[in-house]
C-alpha cells in the first residue's frame, strides 16, 4: 500500500473483485419486485437459443415468491455462486468457475454489467419474484459464464393487478413493493415502486479477532429506492410497441472488514437509469424485432480514512452511458430450415477521472445461425462475427445437436461446442496508472454435453386431478479459457494487466426437481442442484510453480437443496446449502482456505384467497437457523441466525372476470 | 514382569520424547542467524504472516497461525521487531499492534489504542518501545512494554515510518504517508519529547547507518497525479540524504532520480553489516553505492525489481524480496555480495521485510 492512486485502485478492485472471486451465500437486502414487461429480443446477441436444460427459468419454480431476493433466488435454485460482501453490499454472480464478469446481466436486453468494471453488482437489481416475469439463466452463450436475463411479459388480458409486499427484517431493515399494472387488451401500463432501508447492524463472529468475539456490524446503513415503469400497445397486424424505464438509486455505508479496529468512513453511491424502446412485428413465417437502449450507471466511491479527517481520502467517480440498437430477424424456409439474423451495436462512453479523458467506444456484433429440425432431431450452425472499435476477433463459432423424444417423456440429450471470448474492461485497458490498452481479448471455447429428462403424469382421484411433474438434467462441460487478464506489477511499483494465464473449467451440474400438485389446494415440490467444478490453473506465463492449482473462489463441490409442501392455507418449506472448501489465493495454501459450510434457511407461509381475486400471504422467514459463522468473501463478516417477516397482498382481475 | 516392564519403558520414553519435543518448541524460533520474515498479505484478506528461517534455511511459514491454534495474525503485515523475549508486529490495516512471545510466537496481547495506521517498532529499552503511526497525522506512540498500554503519544510529523536510534535519540521519517513532507522528527528517548526537526528531501521513508556512523535517508520525492490526464509528475527529485547525527544536520545528497523522472520510483534501502555499503532499488534495478560515494553509479549491479531488499548483517548476503504477482506466495531469491543469485526461498504473500535474528 505504497501510493494512493495505486491504493484507490486496489480498494476499487477489491470492491468488484474482477479476475477474482466467487462464493456462495445469500443475501437478502434486494427484495423487490420487477415489473412485468414485454420480452424484447436481447441488444446484445448470444448464441443460438437452443432448447436446453441450461435456461433455467425461475418463473417455473414453484416457491420462488418465498425467496428474500434476486440473489437468494438464484443462490437456491440455480447451479450459481453468488459472491456477497455481506448484508446490503456488492454481490457478483459466477457461472461454472468463471469470472463475475465472465457472466453477462440483461434486464429486458439491457446490459446490466457495468461497463468500466465488467461485473454486474446484483444487489443494484430489483429481484424479481411475481409469477410472470423471469429470471433465465443460459449457459450456451458466448460469453463464458453464460447469460443471466431478467425478463418479463405483459398479459393483455390483465384488467388491474395491484401487488404489494412489506418485508420486515432483524437489523432496523424493512423494505416495501408497490405495483400496479393495468390496461385493456390494446394496452399495458405497469408501475412498480421499491423502496429498501435498514442499518443492518448484525451480529457476526469475528474469526479473525483473537479471542472470536460476537461482534455487530457498524456502518452498514442501506437507503435505497426504484422504480420501473412500462407501457405496452398491441398494434394492428400482429405488431407490439414497448417501452420500459428503471431507474434506481442506492446509498450505502460501507462497513469494516472483519478483524480490524477500523472505524469506517466509506461511502458509495450508486444511481442507474435505463430505457428501452422495442418494437416486434410477426409476419406468417417471419419475425422482425428492433430495439433502442439506453443505460446510464453512475457509481461514487468515497473514503475518509479516518472518521476525523476532514478531508476524503478516496474520491472515486464512475459514469458511463451505454447506447445500443439491435436488430434480429427470424424466417423458416423448406426443408425444415431456419434462418435467424441481426446485428446490434453499441455506443459506449464512459468518464472516470481516473482514465484521463473521456472514453468512446464503439462495440457490437453481426450473426447469421442456420437451424434444422427434423422429427427427433434439431440442429444449429452459428457465426457471429464481434465488433470492437478497439480490438479485432475473428469470427466466433457456435455448432450444436440435439435429440428429443418429444412430449409426455420429454428426454433431450444435446451436444455443443462454443466459441467464447470476453473483451478487456475498460479499467483493464484505461485506467492511469497501469491500464493496458494493448490487452488481448479472453479467448476460449467450451464443449458440453447435457441430457435432460422431464416426465409428467395426471391423474384423478377422488374427482381432483393430482399432477406429477420429475425432471431431471445432467450437465457435463470443459471450458478453456486463454489469454486470462491479471493485474500483476510490471514497472517498478506500476501494476498493470497482462494476458498471462491459461485456465480451464470442467465439471458436472445435476439436477433433480419433482412437484406434486392438487389445483390450489396442496403442493409438494423439491429441487436438489449438485455442482462439481475444477477450475484449475493450466498455465501462468509469470510463476510455473501455481500450474495446476485452484482458481480462487472456487469450491469443487457445492449441494443445493429445498423443499416446500402447501396444503391450501399453509405452507412450510426448507433451503439448504452446503459448501466445499475454497481457496482464496492462488498458491493454495491451506491456512488460508475458506472451511467449507452448511446453510439451512425455514420459512412458514399462510395464504388466504378471497373470492378468487384477493390473496394476502404472511410469510416468516428463519435465515440460517443453524447460526452458522461462513465467509462468502474472505474477511468479510456474513450474519447469524436472522428473521424476516413478510406480508403480500395480491389483487388481480382480468378482462375475462369484467365480462 | 517383563511385559510390565517393556511397558514402563515405552511409557517413560513416550513421556522423554514428549517432554523434549515441548522443550525444543519453548524456544523454537529464537535461534541466533535466524530471520523474520514480514509477509503484508493481501489487501482485505487477513492473510499476512510471518515466515521463520533457521540458521539451517529451513523455512517455516505462517509461524504465528501455528504457535496459536490456526489463529491468523491480520490484515497488511506491515513490521515486525524484536526487543528481549518481545516480537512486535504492526498490523497496518487491522490496526492493531501485536505483541508475541519471540522464543514460542504465542499470542501475549494486542495494542488497539492509537494504532489506527500502525507502521513500525523500534525498542528503546526492555521497559518500552516506540511505535509510528498514521497515514497523515503522525504520532509516535510509546509503548509499556511490561503493561502492554500506550503510556504516551508523540506528535511528529505526516505519516512517520521507519525509525534509528543515535545516541540517546530517535529519528523519526516523516514520510507524509498519502499526501507529502520533507523531514525527519528527533525525539529525545529519556523525556519521549521531539527535540529537533532536521528538514530532507521529500518523502523520507528508510534508514540505514553507514560505516562511519552517518545516517543514510532515502527521500522518495514527490509524485503527483493531476488532471486531465492523470499520469505521473514527479515534483521532487529522490535521493539519498545523509545525516550527521552529531549535529542533527544534512552533509549530503546523491540524487537518485531527477524531477523529470515522472514514471520512475526509489524503493528499498539496505546496508551491509559494516556500513560500508549500501543498496537502493531504483525502478527494476538494485544500485550497490560505497559510503564515500557521492553519486548514484551508472550500473546496477541487479536488474530486477524487488518488493523489499535486506543485507545480512553478519554474510553481507543481499536478500531481495519478490512478491511475484501479489495473490501467491513470495519468495526472497538470495545474491552474494557480487550479486550473484545463490537461492530461493518460498515464504507467505507478499513479503515486505525481513528481520535478522541476532
Amino acid at each position: 500500500m505504497k501510493r494512493l492512486k495505486e491504493f484507490t485502485f486496489v480498494f476499487i478492485s477489491f470492491l468488484w473483485m474482477s479476475n477474482v472471486v466467487y462464493a456462495q451465500q445469500k443475501i437478502d437486502s434486494s427484495a423487490h419486485q420487477l415489473d412485468s414487461i414485454l420480452i424484447v429480443e436481447k441488444p446484445i446477441h448470444y448464441f443460438a437459443q437452443t432448447d436446453n436444460l441450461n435456461k433455467i427459468k425461475s418463473n417455473e419454480l414453484n416457491n420462488a415468491i418465498n425467496q428474500d431476493g434476486i440473489a437468494s433466488l438464484l443462490q437456491h435454485f440455480f447451479p450459481v455462486q453468488i459472491n456477497s460482501y455481506g448484508i446490503g453490499n456488492l454481490s457478483s454472480i459466477s457461472v461454472r468457475g468463471g469470472n463475475d464478469d465472465h457472466t453477462s446481466v440483461t434486464w429486458n436486453g439491457i446490459y446490466v454489467n457495468s461497463l468500466t468494471l465488467g461485473g454486474a453488482d446484483l444487489s443494484l437489481i430489483p429481484a424479481l419474484l411475481n409469477g410472470k416475469d423471469a429470471i433465465i439463466l443460459d449457459k450456451n452463450t458466448s460469453n463464458f459464464g453464460g447469460n443471466l436475463s431478467i425478463q418479463s411479459n405483459p398479459d393483455f388480458e390483465n384488467k388491474l393487478d395491484v401487488y404489494y409486499r412489506s418485508n420486515f427484517k432483524n437489523f432496523s431493515s424493512f423494505e416495501n413493493n408497490l405495483g400496479i399494472r393495468t390496461g385493456n387488451n390494446k394496452v399495458q401500463w405497469h408501475s412498480s415502486l421499491i423502496q429498501q432501508a435498514g442499518k443492518l447492524n448484525y451480529p457476526y463472529l469475528d474469526v479473525y479477532k483473537f479471542s472470536h468475539p460476537i461482534d455487530t456490524i457498524k456502518h452498514n446503513q442501506l437507503n435505497a429506492w426504484s422504480a420501473i415503469n412500462s407501457i405496452y400497445i398491441q398494434l394492428k397486424k400482429q405488431q407490439q410497441l414497448s417501452f420500459g424505464n428503471w431507474y434506481i438509486k442506492k446509498d450505502k455505508e460501507i462497513p469494516s472488514i472483519m478483524g480490524t479496529n477500523e472505524v469506517s468512513s466509506k461511502y458509495q453511491k450508486d444511481a442507474s437509469v435505463k430505457s428501452f424502446l422495442n418494437y416486434k412485428k410477426q409476419f406468417k413465417e417471419n419475425i422482425l424485432d428492433f430495439s433502442f437502449s439506453h443505460a446510464y450507471d453512475y457509481m461514487k466511491y468515497t473514503d475518509k480514512r479516518l472518521p476525523t479527517d476532514t478531508f476524503l481520502f478516496i474520491d472515486s467517480k464512475y459514469i458511463s452511458n451505454r447506447f445500443s440498437n439491435a436488430l434480429n430477424y427470424s424466417d423458416s424456409f423448406a426443408y425444415h430450415l431456419t434462418l435467424k439474423t441481426g446485428y446490434t451495436y453499441n455506443l459506449n462512453v464512459a468518464s472516470v477521472k481516473e482514465y484521463g479523458k473521456k472514453i468512446i467506444e464503439h462495440t457490437g456484433n453481426v450473426y447469421a445461425e442456420l437451424n434444422w429440425q427434423y422429427r427427433f432431431f434439431k440442429t444449429a450452425f452459428e457465426i457471429n462475427q464481434p465488433i470492437a472499435s478497439f480490438k479485432y476477433l475473428r469470427p466466433q463459432l457456435y455448432v450444436s445437436a440435439a435429440f428429443n423424444t418429444g412430449k409426455k417423456i420429454n428426454y433431450t440429450v444435446q451436444f455443443t461446442y462454443a466459441d467464447k471470448y470476453h473483451f478487456p474492461d475498460m479499467n483493464d485497458r484505461y485506467w492511469i496508472p497501469g491500464g493496458n490498452p494493448n490487452l488481448a481479448p479472453e479467448t476460449g471455447w467450451t464443449a458440453n454435453m447435457e441430457q435432460t429428462g422431464i416426465f409428467t403424469s395426471s391423474r384423478k382421484r377422488q374427482e381432483k386431478i393430482w399432477e406429477n411433474k420429475l425432471a431431471f438434467g445432467v450437465d457435463v462441460y470443459y471450458s478453456k479459457i486463454n489469454n486470462n487478464i491479471i493485474w500483476i506489477p510490471s514497472y517498478g511499483a506500476l501494476w498493470s494487466p497482462k494476458n498471462i494465464k491459461t485456465t480451464q473449467l470442467y465439471g458436472a451440474t445435476f439436477n433433480l426437481q419433482q412437484s406434486i400438485k392438487q389445483a390450489q389446494n396442496f403442493l409438494f415440490s423439491y429441487n436438489i442442484i449438485y455442482d462439481f467444478n475444477r477450475a484449475l490453473i493450466l498455465k501462468d506465463e509469470t510463476n510455473n510453480s501455481i500450474n495446476g492449482n485452484f482458481l480462487r473462489y472456487n469450491p469443487q463441490h457445492a449441494l443445493k437443496i429445498n423443499f416446500y409442501i402447501e396444503q391450501k392455507y399453509i405452507g412450510i418449506g426448507a433451503n439448504y446449502t452446503t459448501m466445499s472448501k475454497r481457496y482464496t489465493d492462488e498458491e493454495n495454501i491451506e491456512i488460508y482456505a475458506l472451511k467449507p459450510y452448511h446453510l439451512l434457511d425455514v420459512y412458514i407461509n399462510f395464504k388466504a384467497t378471497i373470492q378468487h381475486q384477493h390473496t394476502l400471504q404472511f410469510l416468516f422467514k428463519i435465515n440460517n437457523i443453524t447460526n452458522t459463522a461462513y465467509e462468502s468473501i474472505r474477511s468479510y463478516a456474513q450474519p447469524l441466525r436472522h428473521y424476516a417477516i413478510s406480508i403480500i397482498y395480491h389483487y388481480s382481475k382480468n378482462q375475462n372476470q369484467l365480462k | 514382569m517383563k511385559k510390565k516392564l517393556g511397558l514402563l519403558l515405552l511409557t517413560f520414553s513416550v513421556l522423554v520424547a514428549c517432554q523434549k519435543e515441548e522443550t525444543d518448541k519453548s524456544d523454537a524460533y529464537a535461534e541466533n542467524g535466524s530471520a523474520f520474515v514480514v509477509n503484508e498479505g493481501g489487501f482485505t484478506k487477513n492473510n499476512g504472516s510471518i515466515s521463520y528461517i533457521s540458521p539451517t534455511n529451513e523455512v517455516s511459514n505462517n509461524i504465528f497461525e501455528s504457535s496459536n491454534n490456526g489463529q491468523v495474525l491480520g490484515d497488511i503485515v506491515q513490521s515486525f521487531t524484536k526487543v528481549g523475549n518481545l516480537g512486535i508486529i504492526c498490523v497496518n490495516n487491522s490496526q492493531k499492534v501485536s505483541i508475541v512471545d519471540v522464543r514460542t510466537f504465542k499470542h501475549l496481547a494486542e495494542v488497539t489504542t492509537g494504532t489506527d495506521y500502525p507502521r513500525f517498532a523500534l525498542g528503546i529499552n526492555n521497559n518500552k518501545a516506540y511505535i509510528t503511526n498514521g497515514s497523515f497525522t503522525g504520532t509516535v506512540l510509546v509503548l509499556n512494554l511490561n503493561t502492554f498500554n500506550i503510556d504516551k503519544t508523540i506528535s511528529v510529523g505526516n505519516g512517520p515510518e521507519e525509525m534509528i536510534a543515535s545516541n540517546g535519540k530517535v529519528l523519526v521519517a516523516n514520510s507524509g504517508g498519502f499526501g507529502t513532507a520533507n523531514t525527519i522528527s528527533v525525539i529525545n528517548t529519556s523525556t519521549d519529547a521531539v527535540s529537533n526537526t532536521i528538514t530532507v528531501g521529500d518523502n523520507p521513508t528508510e534508514f540505514v547507518r553507514d560505516a562511519q556512523g552517518y545516517i543514510w535517508v532515502l527521500c522518495k520525492g514527490y509524485v503527483t497525479y493531476p488532471a486531465p490526464t492523470y499520469t505521473p509528475d514527479r515534483q521532487s527529485a529522490a535521493k539519498l540524504v545523509r545525516i550527521n547525527p552529531a549535529l542533527e544536520s544534512v552533509d549530503r545528497e546523491i540524487e537518485l532520480l531527477p524531477v523529470t523522472a515522472d514514471f520512475s520510483s526509489v524503493d528499498n534501502l539496505a546496508a551491509t553489516g559494516d556500513g560500508s555499503t549500501l543498496y537502493v532499488c531504483v525502478d527494476n534495478h538494485v544500485y550497490s553505492i560505497n559510503y564515500t560515494a557521492t553519486t548514484l553509479p551508472a550500473t546496477p549491479i541487479i536488474n530486477s525489481y524487488f518488493y523489499g531488499l535486506e543485507v545480512h548483517p553478519y554474510t553481507d548476503n543481499i536478500w531481495a524480496l519478490d512478491a511475484g504477482n501479489f495473490n501467491e506466495a513470495g519468495k526472497i531469491i538470495r545474491y552474494n555480495s557480487n550479486a550473484t543469485a545463490i537461492d530461493t526461498l518460498k515464504v507467505g504473500i507478499i513479503p515486505n521485510s525481513v528481520y535478522f535474528n541476532m
